[in-house]
């Protein structure tokens, strides 16, 4: 259950990539939450709960109401873009395959990873570090002495917030 | 770190920060900031007192430069104002952005714990941000959002770091330095820093770019990173700032790069094992950095202190380099000559043009002469002791 939630994970992250609407990725954003609070579940159900509640609705919610376009304007090389996408997987997975139940930590990495390039490379930051807070909810539930602190840390959406904020005060 | 006075140090700052948001006049703003920067100085001076740790050395540093800042700061509000670069309700944001800042720093610096200190840092950037972000206009809009998406990304790397931390430590400890390293303003997340030290309000830029980079200092100390992790990085940091000071730049990008430069040679310098030169690198740095801005970039004895600061450094990194690899110095020598030279060319042949802004400026240059060249026995003891 946790390796298909993980794998879940990290393949709408890889379609995250392929999305050109801000609509559509802020729904795959949601649904990408939800599987990335299921591992976490198990353990700290609350934790699971506000992450969805904050990752899942909240945020793409406020992304949708106040986009001032409807499209995602990339940056730079699409080719390039790809190419250093495909290594970073290929990398995390090779060096981190082994590592957590059912390869979680491996593709919670990718997550983080690949949502934090996409940040700085296409317009809507706020949905890219939005899929890395997924990404980091999924390696905290891998984490074998995870404390409250830290479970919240990775469960609420301080910096995809700010920047949202950001987004709203500077328009 | 446990106690009333270290509890006292973080919550003046956000206490205050929440009198701040609730008045309306921008004078008693400004009195109300500076009496609450005193008066942190105070209770910093007592914990140092009480404890002589790396930790409660940067705590007397960060509120000693924000009182100097505090006082000889609303000046340039004023001036500001006039020009109509803020308004009344911006500088309230600036004011609360100032102490909650102040507030983040000190918390992170004295935080117990990973969370703690990674809670206290984004707070810390938040507060930057509204500090950059409060003068009106697109091009200070554009700094804080780019401050906000390069720290952002860095603290979410530090957090992924933290959570690999107890799984698989080298990795953890790589992303823990690529993280923090954004907040110091090194590579390879340091664009933020140029633009927010032009374009912020003046005081404001002095303390994010002078203060805020110093904590991520104090962690590459503690945290256990892999050596040559950190002097990969911080020699990138060292060659990419002291080139870029040979481009055109106005005056406060220049502070900014030279900054950079230096702070990779700390790092270098923690790399090599020399952690008390390193540590006492990162203070000098902080109050000629702090010196230079305060004189609005004018005064030439701080700017030639700030210039002159990297051939310290090498006296100080040569035989702990040499001891690691002598071709090490090839790169660091030639890095900090760029850097030195990068700076002296742009020097002011004027001083400061008034007691306000050479006030604060001559002080903190005394204090780094000081601290450099005549630092009384005890002290240097209780440096080396603190980041050993």
């Amino acid at each position: 259950m946790i390796a298909v939630a993980g794998a879940a994970t990290l393949l709408l992250s890889v379609w995250l990539l392929l999305t050109r609407r801000v609509d559509t990725a802020a729904r795959l954003c949601t649904l990408q939450a939800l599987c990335a609070a299921v591992p976490l579940g198990d353990r700290m159900p609350a934790a699971a709960i506000l992450a969805f509640a904050l990752n899942g609705v909240a945020l793409p919610s406020a992304v949708m109401r106040m986009r001032d376009s409807p499209m995602l304007v990339p940056r730079g090389r699409v080719l390039l873009r790809w190419a250093v996408a495909f290594v970073l997987l290929v990398v995390t997975i090779v060096v981190l395959g082994n590592v957590g139940a059912g390869g979680t930590v491996a593709t919670g990495t990718s997550v983080v990873l690949l949502g934090l390039l996409m940040a700085g490379l296409r317009g809507h930051p706020t949905l890219y570090l939005l899929s890395s807070q997924n990404g980091l909810l999924l390696v905290a539930s891998a984490s074998p002495d995870l404390s409250v602190s830290a479970a919240l840390a990775a469960a609420v959406p301080l910096i995809p917030g700010l920047v949202l904020a950001d987004a709203w005060l500077h328009p | 770190m446990s106690g009333v006075l270290p509890l006292i140090v973080v919550a003046l700052p956000i206490v205050s920060a929440a009198v701040l948001a609730s008045v309306a006049s921008w004078r008693l703003g400004a009195w109300i900031n500076m009496g609450s920067a005193s008066l942190q100085f105070v209770a910093a001076c007592a914990l140092v007192w009480s404890a002589g740790t790396a930790e409660t050395q940067l705590v007397l540093l960060t509120s000693l430069v924000a009182m100097t800042v505090s006082w000889f700061g609303h000046r340039d509000i004023a001036a500001l104002l006039t020009a109509r670069s803020l308004n009344r309700q911006r500088v309230r944001l600036y004011h609360v952005g100032y102490q909650t800042l102040i507030g983040g720093i000190q918390g992170a610096a004295l935080g117990t714990g990973t969370i703690l200190t990674w809670l206290a840092l984004v707070v810390a950037v938040a507060a930057a941000a509204a500090v950059t972000g409060a003068a009106r206009g697109p091009a200070a809009g554009v700094a804080c959002s780019r401050l906000l998406v390069s720290c952002g990304t860095g603290l979410m790397l530090a957090l992924l770091g933290t959570l690999l931390l107890g799984m698989i430590p080298d990795l953890a400890g790589f992303f823990l330095l690529l993280g923090y390293a954004a907040l110091a303003g090194l590579v390879p997340l340091h664009s933020w820093i140029a633009k927010a030290a032009a374009e912020g309000v003046a005081p404001g830029a002095t303390i994010v770019t002078a203060l805020l980079p110093n904590v991520p200092i104090l962690l590459f100390i503690r945290l256990s990173i892999a050596p040559w992790l950190l002097m990969a990085f911080g020699l990138a940091s060292l060659l990419v700032g002291a080139t870029a000071l040979h481009a055109r730049l106005d005056p406060r990008r220049c502070v900014a790069l030279a900054g950079m430069a230096q702070l990779g040679m700390v790092m270098f310098g923690i790399g090599v094992g020399a952690k008390p030169a390193a540590w006492l690198h990162v203070m000098l740095l902080a109050l000629a950095r702090s010196a230079v801005l305060q004189s609005q970039c004018s005064d030439m004895i701080a700017w030639l202190t700030l210039a002159l600061l990297p051939l310290l450094a090498l006296y100080l990194l040569a035989g702990p380099t040499a001891a690691v690899s002598p071709w090490l110095l090839v790169p660091l020598a030639v890095g900090m000559l760029l850097a030195a030279w990068g700076m002296l060319e742009r020097c002011p042949v004027s001083f400061a043009a008034d007691w306000v802004a050479a006030t604060p400026a001559w002080l903190q240059v005394a204090l780094v002469v000081l601290l450099a060249f005549a630092m009384p026995g005890p002290l240097g003891g209780w440096f080396c002791v603190a980041a050993g």
